[in-house]
């Protein structure tokens, strides 16, 4: 960016405020390059600023303590023009309720993303008044609140433009008298649907089934047995082009229903080891546009050369594929290399069987590879040696404890590919090995993420992190307690007894 | 053979420019699409010296464009250079006085060409960054037409309750408080980085009422604006 001091501020003539010459639009396009703080402190510049900023201000982020009530009239006259609001409260305090979240919809008829967090005081009430003041909503992301399915049901059937929705750890969804909830007036808006850590989250079926222009679907850590329905969606659901499921109960009978998704492009399956080869085959076999794949295998070995082997024949477009606790060879490796000349990003983490055979491999036959990433891998220096005339696109790689890759290497190989970028970090003495692999999705922060490493690709959506509090004790204690979970949860999977959340 | 338009500035002087050119100009398009560029289109709000840059801009970037195309055509992937390039050309080009740069606003405003207007406004952007108001009122010559009671009421702001005060405060700086206050109850909201927060301070409690940042900020502000004995 062009230093200040490069503009010359000595004008030729009395010194003027050139400001003052534009219009009203212009001072807001301006506005619209400056973070918070910056806008904060414009607005406080003089009269017509405090007003052009006010008027222009469409994202607004506020702490929503039961005290917001009182502010909530007052702020929304100075800021009349939100679109984009979240709404956010901690744990221990009290939130806003129903009076509030009314007077704030209210305030806000434009308003087209509303974000909630905590707010556990809010009932279907104020749901009910926020779907009827603000009928243009498009986007609804939820957390840790308690209005139940009613709540969400209103929301739905208020806001025809609905078109992304996002339910994380709703409480009331198993009531007696929560029914079904269908998707309402935004039956042909919804996009994309996000459900996270819900007890009875099957509620929502007919949501997901009667949206025939959803492309994405989104399921983590939902109690109960989701194989049943994705066999009931899947007819509902055609033009899916978009699938997460992680640590859910779904085995390869659900990965069969979601064959019938031709459209299918993009598809994660974390930890979910009821999945095995046979069923990512019957997949891979009838969605032949897949082009990025994330498979956390959690170590169980249940997916590994024989399922990568079958995307490799049936999958030709696939340009990223990123697997994590799994063990593929030069067998699939090789075959994949082969067939799918479009893979420009390879991410392995935490494979046994990545040795310097399989990275001689990728490096001899991946022709369009531009990133690669090896995390706790058993290649060493020999094997990444390939690298200095493999991949010709090559980029960028990223090797990160790899006990066999010694700095020295890595120094000798920059210098002989001078335009790759090389990444090294060590194993570090602290962190215990398993931690990064158990790392995703356990930390208690309401950041959805998958190893850090896959940042490296760039292709993972991260959701965007809340107003920078970032909390990391509490981090850690959430992945502590998060870790203990899910080891029991997998004993329980792996041991075939009965889900104790069978409703 | 290349359509050649006519471009008057308010200053006489006439610009014969490229059909392909003029048209990064929405409004000079919307003109010629609707046949009322035959003699030569005014533009009476545009100086001369303004209107030959922005003839430079949008020339350089048809150019680009059309680079790019002839590059996709044949397949050839490396635009990077390309973009920096042209990069660099964009931040020279803003390097001029501020007189000339919001002339260029008002022009690329006028003339509705987005990516002009963007560039000049992410430049001005620039030069607000991390400033002050009083800085940036320095920077651009802006005189500040708050009267010392409506920057502190911007600052204070009472909302009558019921039988207590409630205050409404917007404070920008972080202080750090000295002593605790002998305070009434209040309601502050406060702006960090991010958002407001709400908190409350029962009488005679400390900070640790509130939660979060800013808690100094209210206190020392109440104490600053008396409004605390």
């Amino acid at each position: 960016m062009i230093p200040a001091a490069a503009i010359s501020t000595a004008s030729t003539g009395p010194a003027r405020d050139h400001t003052a010459d534009l219009p009203d639009e212009c001072l807001a396009l301006i506005f619209q390059s400056l973070g918070s703080g910056d806008r904060k402190r414009c607005s406080l510049v003089c009269r017509r600023w405090l007003a052009v900023e006010g008027q222009s201000r469409h994202r607004l982020a506020l702490d929503a303590r039961a005290a917001l009530l009182e502010a909530a009239a007052v702020l929304f006259t100075r800021y009349d023009a939100v679109s984009k609001l979240a709404l956010k409260c901690d744990r221990r305090s009290d939130s806003i309720g129903d009076e509030a979240l009314a007077l704030i919809s209210l305030r806000c008829p434009n308003l087209t993303r509303l974000k909630l967090r905590a707010c556990r005081a809010i009932t279907e009430c104020g749901m009910a008044a926020l779907a009827k003041h603000c009928p243009n909503l498009r986007k609804l992301s939820c957390g840790s609140c308690t209005f139940g399915a009613k709540g969400v049901e209103v929301v739905l059937r208020g806001c025809a433009l609905l078109e992304e929705l996002s339910i994380k750890r709703l409480r009331g969804l198993s009531d007696a008298s929560a029914d079904p909830v269908g998707p309402g007036a935004a039956a042909a808006s919804l996009r994309s649907v996000c459900l996270k850590e819900l007890y009875n989250g099957q509620c929502f079926a007919p949501l997901i089934a009667g949206s025939p222009n959803l492309k994405i679907l989104k399921l983590f850590r939902c109690s109960g047995d989701w194989d049943r329905l994705l066999e009931a969606i899947a007819d509902g659901v055609p033009g899916i082009v978009e699938i997460h499921l992680e640590k859910l109960q779904v085995s390869d009978r659900g990965l069969a229903a979601l064959s019938s998704c031709a459209d299918l492009e993009v598809l994660h399956l974390v930890k979910t080891p009821e999945c095995t080869d046979a069923g990512l085959a019957t997949l891979a076999d009838k969605c032949r546009l897949l082009r990025k794949i994330h498979i956390d295998g959690w170590k169980t070995n249940r997916i590994g050369d024989e399922g990568l082997m079958a995307v490799a024949r049936r999958c030709p477009n696939l340009q990223e594929l990123v697997l994590i606790g799994v063990n593929p060879t030069t067998l699939s490796l090789g075959l994949i290399a082969s067939n799918c000349r479009n893979l420009e990003r390879l991410a392995l983490c935490g494979s046994e069987t990545f040795g310097d055979a399989e990275m001689s491999c990728i490096a001899a036959k991946c022709v369009a590879l531009k990133k690669l990433c090896i995390k706790g891998c058993p290649v060493s220096d020999q094997g990444m040696e390939a690298l200095v005339e493999g991949c010709p696109k090559l980029v960028k790689v990223k090797v990160k404890k790899c006990r066999g890759v010694t700095p020295e290497f890595v120094d000798w190989l920059r210098g002989s590919r001078a335009t790759l970028a090389v990444n090294l970090d060590l194993v570090s003495e602290i962190e215990q090995p398993d931690a990064t692999l158990s790392e995703s999705g356990i930390l208690d922060n309401g950041n959805e993420q998958l190893p850090a490493m896959v940042d490296q690709i760039g292709s993972v959506e991260l959701p965007s992190s809340s107003n920078g509090r970032s909390c990391p004790w509490r981090a850690r204690m959430g992945f502590l307690a998060g870790r203990n979970f899910f080891a029991s949860t997998f004993r329980r999977w792996s041991h075939g007894s009965s889900n104790p959340h069978h409703s | 053979m290349a359509e050649k338009i006519i471009l008057k500035s308010s200053d006489g002087e006439v610009f014969e420019v490229e059909e392909t050119v003029a048209m990064e100009s929405q409004t000079i398009k919307h003109m010629i699409e609707d046949d009322c560029a035959g003699n030569g289109i005014p533009l009476p709000n545009v100086t001369s010296k303004i209107l030959s840059k922005v003839i430079e801009y949008c020339k350089r970037h048809v150019e680009a464009s059309a680079a790019a195309a002839s590059k996709y055509a044949a397949e050839d992937s490396s635009s990077k250079p390309a973009d920096n390039e042209l990069k660099a050309w964009d931040e020279e080009f803003v390097r001029v006085d501020q007189a000339t740069l919001f002339d260029l606003i008002l022009a690329a405003n006028y003339l509705n060409i987005k990516g002009l207007l963007d560039l000049t406004c992410q430049t001005v952007a620039d030069m607000i960054k991390g400033k002050t108001p009083e800085e940036i009122r320095k920077t651009f010559n802006i005189k500040n037409d708050f009267t010392p009671e409506e920057e502190d009421e911007m600052k204070v702001r009472l909302i009558s309750g019921k039988s207590t005060k409630h205050i409404a405060v917007v404070w920008q700086s972080v202080v750090k408080a000295t002593e605790p206050p002998t305070c009434m109850r209040l309601v502050f909201v406060m702006e960090n980085g991010n958002g407001w927060l709400p908190a409350v301070v029962t009488s005679g409690s400390r900070a640790s009422a509130f939660g979060g940042l800013g808690e100094y900020n209210c206190l020392r502000c109440c104490l600053a604006y008396g409004l605390l004995r």
